[in-house]
């Protein structure tokens, strides 16, 4: 469903991304792990199209991400790390714009945001600028303008990162609810407990370079057997042991 | 424990935290490598020539700016009662020596009270920008308030308040240039010489200063008090109330501002006293002593200026820094029912009409503020004495119209890219291409911009203007030019949009707006002109470069939230209409050259000029492709010349013949009007020949067809293209060659899309010139 031919990323002389080759199965929720800084974001917005590769490129559902940008956002949700909306907007109007951009008749935009509200519980503050939301309200919009066109892939940067617990769980369970559904989740993280609990798969990318791949148990049988993924984090992504 | 740094260090600390943010913004002025070590280097922006345009700026501005200031001074002397002898002289006959006379007068004695009453007024409104443009930039209206951190720093308030006010007294761009060159004229026709950009500056600084702490106290203070609504009025208040200001104090500078020339000669004398007013008399006292005692009387009123705002932000401040919230509350009791009823327009162009209702300085800004500026131009200008004159002259009235309607355009459809803001991710999430939206706000934005030029004549009518067939025309050219320069802002802003940046200033790059106000002035040229080729020529250029730079911003699209990358180097439309101008240029230079040298303008001096012009600009492109590496180049021949030849013969022979038939016609047209230039002589025709064979055929097919129809058939279809290619290259030949060699561009651009090279079209173009040289020389 999404393939990687070699994607690089530099920004001048320092390579953001080393080329990356990977694919992710149609149904897959793959965890795209790293340390901070390490080119999850860099090669998210290189799915995205809002950052141009330096080389190879990125397919989903066979589309090139850059040659057919328009086309791969109808199948594609997407979710940034930090999302920002238009001010003066109300958190309904921003919805039911992204679905009638999405190409949705006008009234069942209308139908379509208002469902997602109330699924996402933001019901209460629908009226409110959604430039005055909370950092969780504002991660809920974003989720819900991904979701609002009901889309086979979902990219997401990071959707539960500074959520408070119960927040994360909710969010965590209507992307286990998608993937049950058959969507295929891109994600990339630094919180472990949410890989472990979500992901079928995993890919831990460190200084640009994918290190490791392969499901929590392929990734334990490659070093000492019945290690968590935290241990597995630190020893891929350890400094020392990768300049040796 | 660590002892905490005293005032002095603190307020080093602070000003050399905003000095090291400055250079860093500046960063593209540092040559070196960096230290080298594990750190990755500050990610560097794209290339450009950013600080260079700003250098040469500033330093364009100023000198305006100190221009405008000694011109207001020596036309007050010579307007207003002051005893001056320059009227005398008949000022309108000889402004020169009219200047003179002022100027001496100036130097020899201390202005006259009614000159230092007027130049006070022109220093108070200048102070009134220094305080009120800086207030009306956006900053006001940010949620971001860096105050917020600073405050959590182990440090006095007051040192803090203090050093603020310090960085807004230096950083204050548009007060230096509002009040330096004033002070500067002052203190030259006070006598100074060298010491005068010294003493200007140390009268400027406090006049800066109480600005900074009046502005301070306004955005800082009246953030914790004000709702952000009111805050925003504010600012959009500020933002308009500095214009008529600015227009105030230029128009002291015009011989026929006579309105503000009487209200300059009734300011009050007490105005001397305060700050602007002891800057005008500390710089014209004519002896030390009582200039340092004014000048000391100005610092001592900054200085009071100064404590009071300091004390009175502690007192707003009392109650902690952080304002209530970025933006007013809107949350309703109940969900209001969504509407659904009839929609007009793209969701796209709904959600611009949205936010510009909410937004009130989106709405000053975008579709007031060009009202404020024509207005305060045309009146305080006194150019236009009534309204008679103006409704009388159509030319006028379509130059305002078009004037107003493309001033709207730059503050709105030149900005598209910044109105997205931080948001500009949401639209790379849509399955619809960025083009394709932004043409749907380049759309938008001529409709609401069409309002402005349509009420002009809409008064003109009204006040009685002829509606004969040249308002008609004049009417049509000003409707149509606002499309046009729709995409030619859009397609502008894209570069000159930088919605990320931190600063706001900075969101805008000054070049492009520049580029625009150029263009749309060679619009207002051709809008003026009565000649119909001139209007042609201009219209066609404007429009293809219109074409071409929009072909030119989609490229640059997918990078733009890509901080370093560009577009890879393809051949575009505009690469043509540059070497265009390049030959055009070129010929000139070399003519002129040729002429100076001695030679005087012969056939054949014109054909060697024309020859060396094409081959150095024909050079000259290819070595910029092959260096750049650019895609796309236009090919002689197009695969291996043994398959490729029949296609070149082929095409080029079969083109020949329609372009040749047309170029029959008009000839026979001609003819008939009795309009036929004369027949070449024999020596001329020696010279004629190889130019219109071989030279012309050469160079204007690499240029029209290669680079312009190839451009352009990048990204339109092939009849589009063909029409526009055309179009462009038969407005640059003489009005009575356009018809045929119009009918020749199609045929050559037939001949350079079926045969997918240059030299079919060349050996078109080559017979057509030879074939109508051949029946004009034999008087066929």
């Amino acid at each position: 469903m999404i393939e990687f031919q070699g994607l690089a990323k530099h920004y001048g002389d320092f390579p953001a991304v080393q080329p990356l080759t990977l694919a992710v199965q149609r149904g897959e929720v793959f965890g795209f792990l790293g340390p901070n800084g390490a080119g999850k974001t860099t090669t998210i917005r290189m799915m995205m199209g809002i950052l141009v590769p330096s080389a190879g490129r990125v397919l989903v559902n066979g589309l090139d991400c850059q040659a057919d940008a328009a086309q791969v956002k109808r199948h594609v949700g997407y979710l940034p790390d930090n999302p920002i909306f238009y001010d003066f907007l109300r958190g309904r109007e921003i919805l039911q714009f992204v679905a009638e951009m999405h190409g949705m008749p006008r009234q069942g935009a209308i139908e379509r945001a208002a469902q997602l509200l109330q699924e996402f519980g933001l019901q209460d503050v629908s009226e409110e600028f959604a430039v005055n939301y909370s950092m969780g309200m504002k991660k809920k919009l974003g989720l819900a303008c991904a979701l609002v066109h009901d889309p086979a892939v979902l990219i997401l940067d990071e959707p539960i990162n500074g959520l408070d617990p119960r927040a994360a769980r909710e969010v965590q369970d209507r992307l286990i609810a998608s993937a049950a559904a058959g969507k295929t989740i891109f994600v990339s993280t630094h919180l472990l407990d949410m890989a472990q609990r979500m992901c079928n798969r995993v890919g831990i990318i460190n200084r640009g370079a994918l290190v490791a791949t392969g499901s929590l148990e392929e990734l334990r049988g490659a070093s000492s057997a019945d290690c968590t993924l935290e241990e597995l984090f630190l020893k891929f992504t350890d400094e020392d042991s990768l300049a040796a | 424990m660590m002892e905490l740094p005293g005032a002095p260090r603190a307020f080093w600390l602070l000003a050399r935290l905003r000095l090291l943010r400055l250079l860093n913004i500046a960063g593209a002025l540092r040559f070196g490598k960096g230290r080298p070590g594990r750190s990755r280097a500050p990610t560097r922006g794209k290339k450009n020539v950013r600080w260079l345009v700003t250098v040469l700026l500033s330093a364009f501005m100023l000198f305006a700016f100190l221009n405008t200031a000694s011109t207001s001074l020596l036309n007050m002397q010579c307007r207003l009662p002051t005893g001056s002898h320059c009227v005398a002289a008949d000022s309108d006959a000889a402004p020169r020596a009219a200047m003179r006379t002022a100027r001496k007068e100036l130097q020899a004695a201390p202005f006259h009270p009614v000159l230092m009453q007027a130049a006070a007024m022109q220093a108070s409104l200048l102070f009134g920008i220094a305080f009120l443009l800086p207030l009306g930039s956006r900053e006001l209206a940010q949620p971001d308030w860096d105050l917020e951190w600073l405050v959590t720093l182990p440090l006095e308030r007051r040192t803090l308040l203090l050093a603020r006010i310090a960085e807004r007294t230096l950083a204050n761009p548009s007060g230096i240039l509002a009040l330096w060159p004033m002070c500067m004229a002052v203190a030259w026709h006070s006598g100074y010489r060298w010491s005068t950009p010294l003493l200007a500056a140390a009268c400027t600084l406090p006049l800066l200063a109480c600005a900074a702490t009046l502005r301070t106290v306004a955005d800082t203070g009246l953030r914790l008090r004000l709702a952000p609504s009111q805050l925003r009025n504010l600012q959009a208040i500020a933002s308009v109330a500095s214009m008529p200001l600015m227009y105030l104090a230029m128009s002291l500078a015009m011989p026929t501002a006579t309105l503000t020339l009487g209200w300059a000669a009734q300011f009050p004398a007490w105005a001397l006293w305060t700050p602007p007013g002891l800057a005008l008399q500390a710089l014209n006292a004519r002896d030390p002593l009582h200039g340092l005692g004014y000048g000391t009387l100005l610092a001592a009123q900054a200085a009071v200026v100064l404590w009071l705002g300091v004390h009175l932000l502690r007192v707003l401040l009392a109650d902690g820094v952080v304002a209530t919230g970025s933006r007013e509350t809107a949350r309703a009791s109940g969900t209001r029912p969504a509407f659904a009823g009839w929609a007009l327009g793209t969701p796209l162009q709904r959600r611009e009409l949205r936010l510009l209702s909410r937004d009130r300085n989106f709405l000053v800004q975008s579709l007031l503020i060009p009202l404020i500026i024509f207005g305060s131009q045309l009146v305080l200008n006194g150019q236009v004495k009534n309204m008679h004159q103006f409704i009388s002259d159509p030319a006028l009235l379509s130059s305002v119209a078009f004037g107003l309607g493309a001033y709207v355009l730059m503050l709105s459809a030149f900005q598209t890219i910044n109105t997205e803001g931080h948001a500009l991710w949401l639209l790379y999430t849509y399955p619809k291409s960025i083009g394709g939206m932004l043409a749907e706000k380049a759309q938008l934005w001529s409709v609401l911009a069409l309002v402005y030029p349509l009420s002009v004549f809409a008064m003109g009518l009204w006040f009685g203007v002829p509606a004969d067939g040249r308002l008609l025309s004049q009417l049509v050219l000003v409707i149509a030019g606002i499309p046009v320069f729709a995409t030619i802002a859009v397609a502008l802003g894209v570069w000159a949009c930088d919605p990320l940046a931190q600063d706001m200033h900075a969101r805008v790059r000054p070049t492009f707006a520049y580029a625009y106000l150029v263009l749309s002035s060679l619009y207002t040229f051709a809008l003026n002109t009565r000649e119909w080729h001139v209007r042609l020529a201009a219209i066609v250029l404007l429009a293809s470069l219109a074409l071409s730079l929009w072909q030119r911003a989609r490229d640059s699209l997918p990078y733009l939230l890509d901080p370093t990358a560009s577009p890879p180097p393809r051949v575009s439309a505009s690469d043509g209409i540059m070497a265009a101008i390049l030959f055009f240029l070129l010929q000139l230079l070399v003519a002129g050259g040729m002429y100076l040298a001695g030679k005087p303008l012969t056939l054949p001096t014109v054909t060697l000029s024309f020859g060396v012009a094409g081959a150095l600009s024909y050079g000259l492109a290819r070595l910029i492709y092959w260096r750049s590496g650019t895609s796309g180049i236009p090919r002689l021949w197009n695969g291996a010349w043994s398959a490729a030849w029949r296609s070149v013969m082929g095409w080029g022979l079969l083109m020949a013949l329609p372009a040749l038939a047309g170029g029959l016609l008009w000839l026979a047209v001609l003819r008939h009007f009795g309009a036929m230039p004369g027949a070449p002589q024999p020596m001329a025709l020696a010279w004629l020949a190889p130019l219109a064979v071989l030279a012309a055929p050469i160079f204007e097919e690499f240029i029209f067809r290669g680079q312009v129809f190839g451009g352009l058939r990048r990204s339109l279809p092939a009849w589009q293209a063909m029409l526009a290619s055309a179009a462009l290259f038969a407005v640059i030949h003489p009005p009575l060659a356009m018809a045929p060699v119009f009918v020749l561009g199609l045929c050559t651009a037939v001949a350079a899309e079926r045969s997918k090279s240059l030299l079919a079209p060349m050996l078109a173009h080559a017979l057509y010139n030879a074939g109508m040289l051949a029946i004009q020389a034999l008087g066929l």
